[in-house]
């Protein structure tokens, strides 16, 4: 049985007072219309005998009505069944507690019942005290709490998820640099390689945190608009930017990082980059569902024919806009390359 | 041996590709979407699966209780350990993420292995 602590386990009376019809003196009155707390005196069926100034106003009950109406049809339904099973335990003489909540024009109140049956002489319960006390203000805290709680719970996990996807990323993007160190076209080390994929990654994940558009779970948005700029910043406003705003799932910004700095990178040893008077211009038109992007190299060394040769870096390109179900098309126009990309935008806001 | 893999990263399924091939196997795939998974069990010839569990939006179940059901072995690459794994699939033999070749490669020779 639950315990009403702090107050009397049990009021007993030496002599039958009759509770049924209370007569308090108008000190008695006065002091208890003085408490915030709600003080009722309530009969073993359940019936309201008498409240003090705060329960009346609490239970929007006029303090002339005289009372005699039924305690509980005067709290909100859901709390009912609990102030039932309280009015049965103290009408058998036991303590008893409940926690209840009334709603006002001023907002929801929470209540802690005490109920404490008064015993006559003969052991009989006459009527049932009620003490109810405004513990509104330390409920919501806790509720606070409590969601604070599972946020960071929530958080945890998501960070732990976080690592262990940077760790994967890191690891692949160390293959990939040994493997195009080792390929011919390039006299640059692995450790180079690696060191500008990561800058560009950790740009890219720098302006979506910096912006705070979420993107602390995978599958929060972020805004392509803010990666492409900052993937390209070391190039300053020799790459003109050019596009919309629009939301795609944070872990597909990996992949568009990576492919920007490889363009970037191609372009600064064999296109528009390698030349002071070089230019390039990235648009994109992006919806819900694809995201068209073009890249528009101007100024570089003049371009004679498609190069025969494929090198490590537009192979990583292509395969890799395959896997994202996307299609790639290289133009070489004797002013420079042109890129035209297409990939769809899946964008979710389910979990993943 | 020819193996479907299903992976949505781009970088870690062309990494899982170029490993294979090294390995002397055939890749159906990769491919990124459950749909596109379930069109191969259904049309492509294939001896073995690798799934990677989380996909964008989707986890790859549907996948997996497909191929058991087909009695083709498959492994499960995560980041995580076989506890967080459906019931279903704790004892399903797993491809640390991130993995080495080695990693891949005793993989293949035992739990992926062809029965003989």
């Amino acid at each position: 049985m639950e315990t009403a602590a702090g107050i009397y386990a049990r009021i007993m009376f030496s002599d039958a007072v009759s509770l049924v019809d209370p007569q308090l003196s108008d000190l008695q009155k006065a002091m208890l219309d003085a408490t915030p707390d709600c003080i009722k005196v309530v009969s073993v069926d359940g019936k309201l005998l008498t409240m003090n100034r705060a329960g009346c106003v609490a239970l929007n009950v006029p303090e002339t009505s005289g009372f005699g109406m039924p305690w509980l049809s005067l709290l909100p339904e859901d709390v009912r069944p609990a102030g039932m099973e309280a009015l049965r335990l103290a009408a058998a003489g036991q303590n008893a507690r409940f926690g209840g909540k009334s709603i006002s024009p001023i907002g929801t109140v929470y209540w802690d019942n005490l109920l404490t049956p008064l015993i006559g002489a003969g052991n009989q319960v006459l009527s049932i005290l009620c003490v109810s006390r405004d513990v509104t203000e330390k409920t919501l805290l806790e509720r606070q709490l409590e969601e604070a709680v599972q946020r960071e719970k929530l958080l945890a996990g998501e960070m732990r998820h976080r690592i262990k996807n940077i760790f994967s990323v890191v690891s692949g993007l160390i293959s990939i640099a040994e493997k195009q160190a080792a390929s011919a076209d390039t006299t640059d080390t692995a450790t180079d390689i690696l060191r500008g994929k990561l800058d560009a990654l950790s740009r890219a994940s720098d302006a979506i945190f910096a912006r705070q558009t979420g993107g602390w779970r995978d599958a929060d948005p972020v805004d392509v608009a803010l990666v492409v700029p900052s993937v390209l910043q070391p190039y300053g406003d020799r790459c003109t930017v050019i596009g919309n705003s629009v939301l795609t799932r944070r872990d597909s910004m990996t992949t568009f990082a990576l492919f920007l700095h490889e363009l970037a990178t191609n372009s600064v040893k064999y296109g528009a980059l390698s030349r002071d008077e070089g230019n390039v211009l990235i648009r994109w038109v992006a919806s819900d569902s694809t995201i068209d992007l073009t890249w528009i190299e101007t100024g570089g060394p003049p371009v004679w024919a498609t190069p025969k040769h494929r090198g490590f870096g537009t192979e990583m390109v292509d395969r890799m806009v395959r896997s994202a179900q996307g299609t790639i098309n290289r133009t070489w126009c004797p002013e420079g390359l042109m890129v035209n990309l297409h990939v769809p935008n899946i964008y979710t806001s389910s979990p993943s | 041996m020819r193996i479907l893999v299903l992976e949505d990263d781009a970088m870690v399924a062309m990494l899982m590709e170029d490993l294979l091939r090294d390995l002397g196997h055939e890749v159906e795939g990769p491919v990124s979407s459950v749909d596109e998974a379930l069109n191969r069990i259904d049309n492509a010839t294939f001896d073995a699966a690798i799934l990677d569990v989380h996909l964008k939006g989707a986890d790859s179940y549907a996948v997996a209780s497909k191929l058991k059901s087909k009695g083709v072995p498959f492994a499960f690459a995560t980041g995580y350990n076989a506890a967080d794994l459906d019931d279903e699939y704790v004892d399903q033999p797993i491809l640390p993420k991130p993995f080495l070749r080695s990693d891949l490669k005793r993989l293949l020779q035992t739990a992926l292995a062809p029965k003989s």
